[in-house]
């Protein structure tokens, strides 16, 4: 019995000898701190992980839901001004989709009880992601108090994450010209730069979809029923393409199915008494993308201020066709 | 509490200190401190049902009294009747009821009628459909005259109850776990070290093979009209190699942890995808589950004896039984039906029972004709796998009928190459250690020790790194 013990505890040791050698290593090759932990492993995506973090504490009367379309594409002093409120939360994160949208939604309605909530779309959003969220831990992590994080860190561990996502934070916090940028604005929104960016060529050129799936327009449709029943004003804004893509993609945009997917979600919107406004019926310049289906900062407020001023006409009526440039 | 949790890796070491430490006396005070961990272990799951458990263990114990005191063969009869009904009452009516009531609605509905059945909101008792098979065996053995009842109520319960088969087995017999509960155990350190090196395995198995695997093979059956047909056959060769991951995971666990308490538990897996037929692969696959349907109903029913068309049919009952043992769904009993007929064959030509030693025995490389057999036998039970995952039987034929289509040419969206390394590095250490008991019983044993601990690292490792959140093991819900 006492060799048994003293093998064990002399395993637990050389383990633990190679394990600090491995973590030293890795230390030494990446150079970073403690200070750049990852958030906590509440989903796979780092980016809702991020969002999380940032939102934790918060409260707002006005939220914006989404994936990079809510997060890149709506510019928050457009919303403010529009909506003559400070009380104003982006909670839009790369890859969420309708299905995500609903979950959170009905999470962060729980905590904020908005007024009024804000979806920028795409074509995107209706995809089947690999997103998975940790909806159980997801309330009482938003709840939680500050010095309370570290626990979701304990609870959450997963070694691949962190060994894959150490120092990250600086990279996505710090470099502007890429697509992974995270330097929230006070509201939780990005903005990418409209003079210096790292494109790529093949995300200019892809229009961001490729099979829309079935059940996402159901979400949709859940997410405007919890809206109406919770006394919830939709705000749904059809984010465009870029002009040049008409031209240029391979294969081309399939304009029908672009419709298609247009009036269904429409419909889903209006028929629960919310507004639907849809820029498609602009032509959007390529110079104020970063890609495909991404704006960069003039185009994100150039976009928003548009939706804002159409939501007015749809209101009045009447309808309006302009080219920004 | 799961196998693969921090409260188990917590429960595990007190027991065990306590047990070889603390009261390491006579069997009865070894036996009463088991039995009391392995209650407080099924209570973690579910307090209330540990009453259900009590109650049947206690009605098999005197049943088997009765039976064995009975001079009578009527009486006998009576009593064996008695705890069939009753156990066989209280797994039908948690785990099949609102099957059984969907189901006649939905005759009925199809006979014109208009039925107002309601279902009834029942949770499944964990491992019920494994306590009940132990305590069967044992009343079947007492009223063939195998074995003698035992007196003592704790070594009873302890043989019912013990935690690591408790939920999801291997399902013991009477016969083989009741002599080594009857006597104190002392402890070995070969057997202890044994058992930790398989818990080892064990846990490798599940968090980095079968947990990986989950995440690609749920995603792809969730969402299989947006995939090609070739992702849809990549998504059902993980999950063939998640469920064996997963149940062979916790085969291995329970195993180890019964060997660190001085028990042998019957083997559960023998390196199932290296068979070269269907029926071997059933000697091979859940073994304790096998082998209780071939005692307990095939041979009664007549066995291979008999006409063809009697094998055809006993053959039949034990694969149909089978599926429906592990859930209430059309699809399970599918699938019985599917690997019934994938046995016709060798009940045909009489060859059920050739292979049974493993392929290429004291070989480092099995023949040609081995290496097309395992193949053929490894697709046709990927085949089978889709309607054990499916949700429903027309979903499964969907699934089928979209990768037989045009796209199964196409490049799969959905491979990711880290994983099929890792599935490679997995199955080369099975097919290495197959003439053990379990892959990596024999690796490295004759290594100098810091090569041989390097090995246990780099799995613990493994284990470590891919460690998330814990996933519940498959055969938890059956």
């Amino acid at each position: 019995m006492k060799t048994f013990l003293k093998n064990i505890f002399l395993f637990f040791a050389f383990s633990l000898l190679l394990f600090i050698c491995i973590l030293f290593c890795y230390v030494l090759k990446t150079g970073v701190t403690i200070h750049e932990i990852p958030p906590p492993y509440l989903s796979n995506s780092y980016s809702f992980n991020d969002k999380v973090l940032f939102s934790h504490n918060k409260k707002a009367d006005i939220l914006a839901i989404g994936s990079s379309m809510s997060l890149n594409n709506l510019d928050s002093h457009t919303i403010i001004e529009e909506l003559n409120t400070n009380s104003y939360l982006n909670i839009g994160a790369w890859g969420l989709c309708m299905k995500d949208c609903f979950q959170l939604l009905k999470i962060y309605t729980a905590i904020h009880q908005p007024k009024t909530c804000i979806i920028s779309s795409n074509l995107t959003d209706f995809e089947q992601k690999m997103i998975n969220i940790k909806y159980e831990g997801l309330k009482d992590f938003l709840l939680s108090d500050t010095n309370q994080i570290y626990k979701y860190h304990l609870k959450y561990f997963n070694a691949r994450y962190y060994s894959k996502y150490f120092g990250y934070s600086k990279i996505v916090k710090q470099q502007k010209d890429i697509y992974e940028f995270l330097g929230y604005d006070e509201y939780g929104a990005v903005l990418f730069d409209s003079l210096h960016f790292n494109k790529s060529i093949y995300r200019w050129l892809n229009p961001g979809f490729e099979k829309l799936h079935e059940n996402q327009y159901v979400y949709l449709d859940s997410i405007s029923i919890f809206c109406k029943s919770n006394n919830i004003q939709l705000l749904f804004f059809q984010s465009p393409f870029r002009a040049g893509l008409y031209k240029e993609s391979v294969p081309r945009l399939n304009i029908a199915k672009i419709n298609e997917h247009i009036q269904r979600v429409k419909k889903i919107i209006t028929d629960n008494g919310h507004e639907f406004v849809n820029s498609n019926n602009n032509t959007w310049e390529d110079n104020l993308f970063v890609d495909g289906i991404h704006f960069n900062s003039i185009g994100a407020k150039l976009y928003t201020e548009y939706c804002f001023k159409q939501l007015k006409l749809i209101n009045n009526k009447t309808t309006s066709k302009t080219t920004f440039n | 509490m799961l196998f693969n949790s921090f409260s188990f890796a917590l429960f595990l070491p007190i027991v065990f200190i306590l047990y070889w430490f603390i009261i390491n006396k006579t069997h009865k005070v070894q036996n009463v401190l088991l039995l009391a961990a392995s209650y407080f272990f099924y209570g973690c799951w579910d307090w209330r049902f540990l009453f259900l458990l009590i109650f049947s263990t206690f009605l098999d114990f005197f049943t088997g009294l009765k039976i064995y005191h009975s001079t009578s063969p009527l009486n006998r009869k009576i009593w064996l009747i008695i705890s069939v009904t009753v156990n066989l009452g209280f797994l039908v009516f948690f785990k099949y009821f609102n099957f059984f009531a969907s189901s006649f609605a939905e005759l009925l509905q199809s006979c014109g009628f208009k039925p107002d059945f309601a279902t009834l909101t029942i949770i499944l008792p964990v491992g019920i459909s494994f306590y009940t098979f132990h305590g069967l065996s044992y009343v079947f053995d007492i009223y063939n005259k195998k074995i003698e009842p035992t007196t003592r109520w704790i070594d009873y319960s302890l043989f019912v109850s013990f935690f690591p088969l408790l939920i999801a087995g291997p399902i013991e017999r009477a016969t083989h776990l009741l002599p080594q509960v009857e006597v104190a155990r002392k402890f070995n350190y070969n057997k202890a070290v044994d058992g930790l090196r398989q818990i080892l395995w064990g846990l490798f198995n599940k968090i980095v093979i079968a947990d990986n695997c989950a995440e690609y093979a749920n995603n792809i059956f969730n969402n299989s009209a947006n995939y090609s047909g070739s992702t849809l056959l990549v998504g059902a060769i993980l999950f063939a190699f998640q469920i064996y991951g997963d149940f062979s995971g916790y085969s291995n666990i329970a195993l180890g942890v019964a060997r660190l308490f001085g028990f042998e538990l019957l083997r559960n897996f023998a390196f199932p995808y290296f068979s070269r037929s269907i029926s071997e692969f059933w000697r091979r696959w859940h073994i304790s589950l096998s082998s209780w349907f071939k005692d307990y109903l095939y041979i009664p029913l007549g066995g291979s004896k008999g006409t063809t068309l009697n094998k055809i049919r006993n053959t039949f009952a034990i694969f149909l039984v089978s599926g429906f043992w592990h859930g209430a769904n059309w699809t399970f009993i599918f699938w019985g039906g599917l690997n019934a007929l994938f046995i016709m064959p060798s009940v045909f030509k009489k060859s059920s029972k050739t292979n049974l030693e493993i392929v290429a025995k004291g070989k480092l490389l099995p023949s040609a004709k081995d290496a097309m057999n395992i193949l053929l036998t490894f697709l046709l039970t990927v085949f089978a796998w889709i309607f054990f995952r499916a949700e429903s039987v027309t979903y499964a034929f969907h699934y089928i009928a979209h990768i037989f289509s045009v796209t199964i040419f196409q490049k799969p969206e959905q491979l990711p190459i880290w994983l099929v390394i890792f599935i490679g590095i997995f199955m080369l250490i099975e097919w290495l250690g197959r003439e053990q008991q379990y892959a990596i019983a024999a690796t490295g044993l004759k290594w100098k020790r810091p090569f041989r601990w390097l090995f246990y690292f780099c799995i613990a490792f493994s284990i470590f790194y891919y460690a998330g959140s814990e996933q519940q093991f498959i055969y938890f819900q059956f």
